[in-house]
């Protein structure tokens, strides 16, 4: 009996295959997915500080438009931590170019800085930053604003470092 | 998952109207090896409009809390006696380009030492990523300066491979509570058990002498060894009286499959509250 049942269904799977060969007839099937929340942290806006002058100190705020911008996103109510490398300088070679008073603040209901955005207070420094665990709805926008202080006969080149931002998650 | 897939993931999380973003998507955001595959993998997408450089690296960290109940990861030079997979657990590959909307699986293969005894070892996995630069010009007569800030992103995520039984628990201790302003700042000391570190969530309920809830939070976390965090609880527009604060630590996480959640047993503690 369990043999004959076992051809059986050898048989209809057979005919069922051969059925859909010769005719392509229609179907549903039902497909299920589970969405898990990805961790992401992306630069989504440059610091941008547009022109400055030989001599003139140029501050972008971070509350500014031209501030530059982290988004983030992971777990609702996460414990993560975001911690911020600063440049003290921009360099060209053997020349230095200051960059000081690094300023940040984060929002995490909208990517707006202009209002509701929470001051990172350590921030103040150029050195590696930790500023607390970010909880909430799973987004987090952290913008970065900074001053360049060009000397007066800042040597012509091409200046550049990095900022590096880090998420961790626990 | 096809382009479509992360599209739609992507859209989930609003990462579409970012075209210009510079950094990686990471998925899983927490990763188990069991002794027996030996391996394991996590996939990284590029949401960007320009091609990234990746490149993946391993750690010995773990999860500690400062004196003010800040989470933060330690990162001894050495890991003592704690249980380290940093020095076998090798990322394929450990460099690469993702260009833009594209995906890259990277393989976490596990090499472990002869006679590795059953328990749970710990590593970090960290994906760096860079791509965006921020050109800045310094108008000068007659020559210009040309500025750039390189824009580089780093992800830390936690892996943990287990060989043999592995059991966890964790334990409430000293649970105080301290009013600022219109919040209770809600700290307890919780302490591992067991040879695997706990990954849950912790509920705070604060109950009337009615027994009704009014107001809770609910916090994933890991603790590893042990900590002592802090939760804000706002209690803005409750009245003054007597209340107790109950701290439930489960061995659930909406965000992790459930087959990652080692069993646990609840553990528990509560203190009385009084709001002037």
């Amino acid at each position: 009996m369990r043999f004959f049942t076992r051809v059986s269904v050898a048989t209809a799977v057979s005919l069922s295959l051969a059925a859909a060969v010769q005719a392509q007839t229609s179907g549903t099937i039902n497909a299920r997915a589970i969405v898990r929340q990805p961790i992401t942290i992306t630069a989504g806006q440059d610091l941008d500080f547009g022109i400055v002058l030989q001599g003139t100190p140029r501050t972008i705020a971070e509350t500014a438009a031209a501030a530059g911008r982290f988004d983030a996103t992971g777990t609702a109510s996460a414990n993560v931590n975001v911690n911020f490398t600063l440049p003290a300088n921009l360099v060209s070679g053997a020349n230095n170019l200051p960059i000081g008073t690094w300023t940040g603040c984060y929002n995490q209901t909208a990517a707006v800085n202009s209002s509701g955005c929470t001051t990172i207070a350590s921030m103040a420094g150029t050195t590696a930053t930790t500023f607390g665990n970010v909880a909430g709805a799973g987004r987090l926008w952290v913008f970065v604003g900074a001053t360049v202080s060009p000397a007066a006969a800042q040597a012509v080149g091409t200046y550049t470092n990095t900022v590096t931002l880090t998420l961790t998650y626990f | 998952m096809t382009r479509a897939a992360w599209t739609l993931v992507l859209a989930l999380t609003g990462l579409v109207s970012s075209s210009a973003a510079q950094g990686v998507l990471v998925a899983p955001h927490a990763v188990v090896i069991e002794h027996r595959t030996r391996s394991a993998s996590i996939t990284l997408y590029n949401p960007g409009s320009e091609p990234a450089e990746v490149s993946i690296a391993t750690f010995f960290g773990y999860p500690v809390t400062d004196s003010t109940g800040d989470f933060e990861l330690a990162t001894p030079a050495s890991p003592g006696t704690l249980p380290s997979a940093a020095g076998w657990i090798e990322a394929y590959p450990r460099r690469t380009v993702i260009g833009p909307l594209e995906r890259q699986t990277v393989r976490l293969l596990a090499r472990t030492p002869a006679g590795l005894p059953d328990g749970e070892y710990w590593t970090r996995i960290m994906i760096t990523a860079t791509g965006g630069r921020a050109p800045v010009v310094i108008d000068s007569a007659p020559a210009g300066i040309q500025v750039g800030l390189n824009l580089e992103v780093r992800t830390i995520i936690p892996l943990q491979y287990r060989k043999g039984p592995v059991a966890t628990g964790a334990q409430i201790d000293r649970p105080r509570v301290t009013r600022v302003g219109d919040s209770l700042v809600v700290r307890a000391r919780m302490v591992r058990q067991g040879n695997a570190a706990f990954v849950g969530t912790v509920r705070g309920t604060l109950v009337d002498a009615a027994n009704r809830t009014v107001a809770s939070f609910a916090v994933p976390l890991a603790v590893y060894t042990e900590i002592d965090p802090r939760f804000p609880l706002s209690v803005a527009g409750l009245p003054a009286g007597r209340y107790r604060l109950v701290l439930e630590l489960a061995a659930e996480r909406a965000d992790l499959p459930p087959d990652q959640i080692l069993k646990a047993s609840a553990a528990s503690a509560d203190v009385d509250v009084i709001l002037p």
